[in-house]
């Protein structure tokens, strides 16, 4: 079976009035077949059009670059837009953040489900009909021969999303990627609507990359974390080692605040801030905030590997772990 | 959209400079603006630089060619009229008549309309209510209709068909006044201003106004473009300016019998009304994305 | 559907019975109508006699309620000077107006509405000027000129087209082509402003994420949402042509409501006009109620 994802080189720039700003910077990404990868940073870390640029939807400020971005085994670095519409929603498609204006208030449920069906499989408007109330079904939507009917605004937050689950599944692509899908929805239905997605992709053996701002999502879902700061890939490693030995002073700082503010207030105890990214330094783009910083840190960092576990750092996994967290050299201040 | 230059702008700048930066930048305003500005000079400096008295009639000189045509002379650029009075003196004293009832036109309903806006936006209930009536009759009127019937009952002196263009104009003002009043008055400085005890009419004139002044100034451009075209209309329907007045549309109306051999006597008039209208409207649309970027399409 | 309706017409009602009082003024202002009936020479007691044959020895509430007692019926008056019914005299002459009314709303709306959603799906682009460009020049030119410019070109200097008249089809071309170059400007814009709202928008993105061409992007999931300003716009088009066709009338020779209108205005035959004027609104105030009837059939969430 070929791997969902594979992408690597990736960079972005956002052409602005002001000149170009480089928002994501030389990133590798994989995601393998059955795999729940979370994608995780601050907001401006480059995480969502990280994965924007993986299904070419990215806005007509921006430009890419790469050296390869496979997708379900087809390279799709140099296929024309048109031959890529094939692929997107048929091998791979994106669950949005915000359900309640993420479906087309003027068609009914029924109607989008089928049509992104009929968009890409042969086959009758009736085949269409049967796969999006089974999929309903299995997302949890009650009576879905009616919801078929129905028109978004007819639907609360938590079954919209549901719905655009479904809609991410019609084709059984090999890749789903979330948007922070659960952020929109209240406390209650983000676990339900999370637990869901988790079965459905175990079920399906897609490979499914969830972008979040929150470890405590990542923790229940991720079989593997990648941690983006400024634009680039800091660290990556499964799920367990990223929580237990976290290496990256950045990822020890957000998995040391984690706890601290439950679910998604945990980065500001991080002190200092994302450079700005006009400005980005040369040399490592977390040493203004790092308690280690030194005179070695202005220069390009050597991406460190042990097994399937990297980080972006001048500190090997010893030293590294044995300096103090960003987090815990705050409260000394403070203290 | 954001603008990203106005974040990456020089902070100390205030707002009023910031759009007169833009302002210097925006060529449709600038070309706007200039041409508006040739138009109002023109009216203005009328008696400086017309060659004649546009009401002297000579009947020995009538429907003189133009200077391009076969017996033209430079003593009549434009030629003469039925009645012999010189064209071009009197398309440039027409500037007058069209900008002086296109300008006041819009600006009475602009204040009618306003205040209608503003009372049914920043009150909203039962006196907004009463405001979406009145629009409402408003807008199910034939208004050019109406005004052709009014002119024709109360006559056509400059006040009467200011007045009676006016009663077609005011609804826009109203319409858009009304949506950003409703916008408007649950902002902070208007609850601010309320809590430290202002009277209405100061929230209405003080606060609120003045951050409606500039969607009123892009619609009365718009108006003021839209009144010039429909003086025009009811003096070539005989319902608008009298003679011997120049009124661009009574000279298209003079013209149009004489337009087979004397064509420039119609498309003279209508060019100098269409770049009037088309420059008030290029500048009315540069305004806007001046003074409001972010609506910028 | 039929709720909207419903909740709408306690308005629309109050909106046409106004418009019958203000019609109904509009003939009190014109002056004397007894004198303008009896004639110049009539003495004291012949416009007595004339005041009392038309009612207008009553109190004006009830001279207004008996008009439109009168009204309801479909009873107009008749003409001051032909003597004819008023309600045949418009029906005779409403057919070249609904005629030209109803032509340059779909040419407006056949050629505004692609031309927004290409200025929209090229923004700030060489196309987008362009069309802005027409835009412009369609809304400041006076149309009146633009028609006896034509006139001149194609009907005198080409002869490819009859100059007056609306005999037939032919007749209809320039008078046409004259009203919806004048209100396809609106179309323009309220099409492509609503199309880049529609494109900016969430579920355009998730539409695209599915894979759908670019064509059914436009076609299926942004001009449907768009396309409702633009049904409010055509049926207030509609009302403001029959209404406001005068000047083309006047231009090409058309024998219809704008010209009887006009003719009756400058004649002082107000029956005539005050009906036209009621008869517009009311024309007015049911489109109105129909595009919101329409637009609750296209989005959902007005069916409420």
């Amino acid at each position: 079976m070929s791997q969902p994802l594979r992408m690597s080189g990736v960079s972005i720039d956002l052409k602005l009035t002001g000149g170009r700003v480089a928002v994501v910077r030389d990133v590798d990404l994989s995601v393998g077949a059955g795999e729940i990868v979370c994608l995780v940073g601050e907001s401006g870390s480059g995480k969502t059009i990280t994965a924007l640029a993986a299904v070419r939807l990215l806005p007509r400020v921006a430009g890419m670059r790469s050296r390869s971005v496979v997708i379900d085994g087809t390279e799709t670095r140099d296929i024309t837009d048109k031959a890529f519409g094939a692929l997107l929603g048929d091998r791979v498609s994106i669950v949005f953040q915000n359900p309640m204006s993420s479906l087309n208030p003027v068609l009914t449920i029924g109607e989008q489900l089928c049509e992104a069906y009929l968009t890409h499989k042969r086959g009758s408007r009736a085949e269409a009909e049967v796969r999006a109330i089974d999929l309903l079904e299995r997302v949890g939507v009650s009576a879905a021969a009616d919801r078929m009917r129905q028109f978004p605004h007819q639907l609360s937050g938590g079954l919209r999303q549901r719905v655009m689950i479904a809609l991410a599944f019609m084709c059984e692509p090999a890749l789903v990627i979330g948007d922070e899908p659960t952020t929109a929805l209240d406390v209650t239905m983000q676990a339900q609507t999370l637990r869901l997605l988790k079965d459905l992709a175990r079920d399906t053996g897609i490979g499914l990359l969830l972008i979040t701002h929150d470890l405590g999502v990542v923790s229940r879902m991720a079989d593997r974390v990648v941690v983006m700061y400024a634009g680039r890939v800091v660290e990556e490693g499964t799920c367990e080692e990223i929580f237990a030995h976290p290496i990256h002073p950045y990822t020890r700082g957000l998995v040391d605040c984690a706890p601290a503010h439950a679910s998604n207030g945990g980065f500001l105890s991080i002190p200092g801030e994302v450079p700005a990214l006009t400005a980005t330094p040369v040399g490592c783009d977390f040493r203004s905030r790092c308690p280690s910083a030194h005179a070695d840190c202005h220069r390009e960092p050597p991406i460190r590997e042990e097994g399937a576990r990297r980080w972006r750092c001048v500190m090997d996994r010893k030293t590294a772990q044995a300096a103090p967290t960003p987090a815990s050299a705050a409260l000394e201040a403070e203290g | 959209m954001a603008n990203p230059s106005d974040r990456a702008g020089n902070p100390t700048l205030s707002p009023r400079q910031l759009m007169v930066m833009r302002a210097v930048g925006h060529r449709g305003f600038i070309i706007g603006a200039f041409v508006t500005a040739l138009y109002v000079f023109m009216a203005v400096a009328a008696p400086l630089i017309a060659p004649f008295d546009p009401l002297d009639q000579n009947l020995l000189a009538k429907l003189a060619p133009p200077v391009w045509q076969d017996g033209g002379s430079w003593q009549h650029p434009l030629g003469t009229d039925s009645v012999g009075r010189d064209y071009l003196s009197r398309l440039i004293f027409g500037a007058r008549i069209s900008i002086m009832i296109g300008f006041f036109a819009a600006l009475v309903s602009a204040i009618v309309g306003t205040s209608i806006g503003l009372l049914g936006g920043y009150f909203g209930g039962r006196v907004d209510a009463v405001v979406m009536y009145i629009v409402n009759v408003k807008l199910a009127m034939p208004g050019l209709l109406v005004a052709l019937a009014l002119v024709s009952a109360f006559g056509s002196s400059f006040v009467t068909l200011v007045i009676i263009l006016s009663l077609l104009f005011w609804d826009r003002y109203a319409i858009v006044v009304r949506t950003l009043s409703q916008q408007f008055r649950n902002q902070d400085f208007v609850l601010a201003a309320r809590a430290a005890g202002a009277s209405t009419a100061r929230i209405l004139f003080r606060e609120l106004l003045p951050n409606l002044m500039n969607a009123v100034i892009v619609v009365l451009t718009l108006e003021m473009a839209l009144a010039i075209v429909i003086e025009a209309a009811l003096s070539f329907l005989g319902l608008g300016v009298r003679p011997p007045n120049p009124s661009w549309g009574l000279m298209i109306s003079e013209g149009r019998q004489y337009m087979f051999f004397r064509p420039h006597l119609v498309i003279a008039p209508g060019v100098a009304i269409l770049g009037l209208v088309i420059a008030i409207n290029v500048l009315g649309d540069g305004f806007r994305d001046i003074a409001a970027p972010e609506d910028r399409r | 559907m039929i709720r909207v309706i419903l909740r709408r017409i306690p308005m629309a009602l109050l909106v046409a019975l106004t418009v019958s009082i203000l019609g109904f003024a509009l003939l009190r202002l014109s002056g004397d109508l007894v004198r303008e009936l009896a004639g110049d020479t009539a003495g004291p007691e012949q416009l007595a006699e004339v005041a009392r044959a038309y009612g207008l020895d009553k109190p004006l509430p009830i001279q207004y309620l008996n008009w439109l007692w009168d009204l309801l019926r479909g009873d107009f008056g008749t003409s001051l000077f032909t003597g004819e019914a008023v309600s045949s005299l418009i029906a005779t002459r409403a057919g070249p107006t609904i005629i030209l009314a109803l032509a340059s709303l779909v040419v407006a709306v056949a050629i505004g509405v692609p031309l927004g959603v290409l200025a929209a799906a090229n923004p700030n682009t060489f196309t987008d000027r362009l069309i802005a460009v027409v835009a412009v020049f369609g809304q400041a030119v006076p149309n009146f000129w633009f028609g006896l410019v034509m006139l001149v070109i194609f009907a005198v200097k080409l002869k490819w087209l009859p100059v007056a008249g609306d005999d037939t089809a032919a007749h209809f071309v320039l008078p046409v082509i004259t009203l919806a170059l004048s209100i396809m400007p609106q179309f323009v814009r309220v099409t492509r402003s609503g199309v880049l709202d529609a494109m900016g928008a969430d579920y355009i993105r998730t539409a695209r994420s599915k894979g759908i061409p670019t064509r059914r992007l436009y076609m299926r999931h942004a001009l449907r949402n768009a396309i409702l300003p633009v049904v409010s716009l055509s049926a207030v088009t509609l009302g403001f042509l029959l209404g406001g066709s005068v000047i083309v009338e006047s231009v090409f020779s058309i024998n219809g409501l704008g010209l009887l209108a006009y003719s009756s205005i400058l004649s002082n035959d107000f029956p005539v006009v005050q009906a036209i004027v009621v008869i517009v609104s009311i024309v007015y105030v049911f489109l109105t109620l129909l595009s919101d009837a329409v637009n609750a059939w296209i989005d959902p969430r007005l069916r409420g």
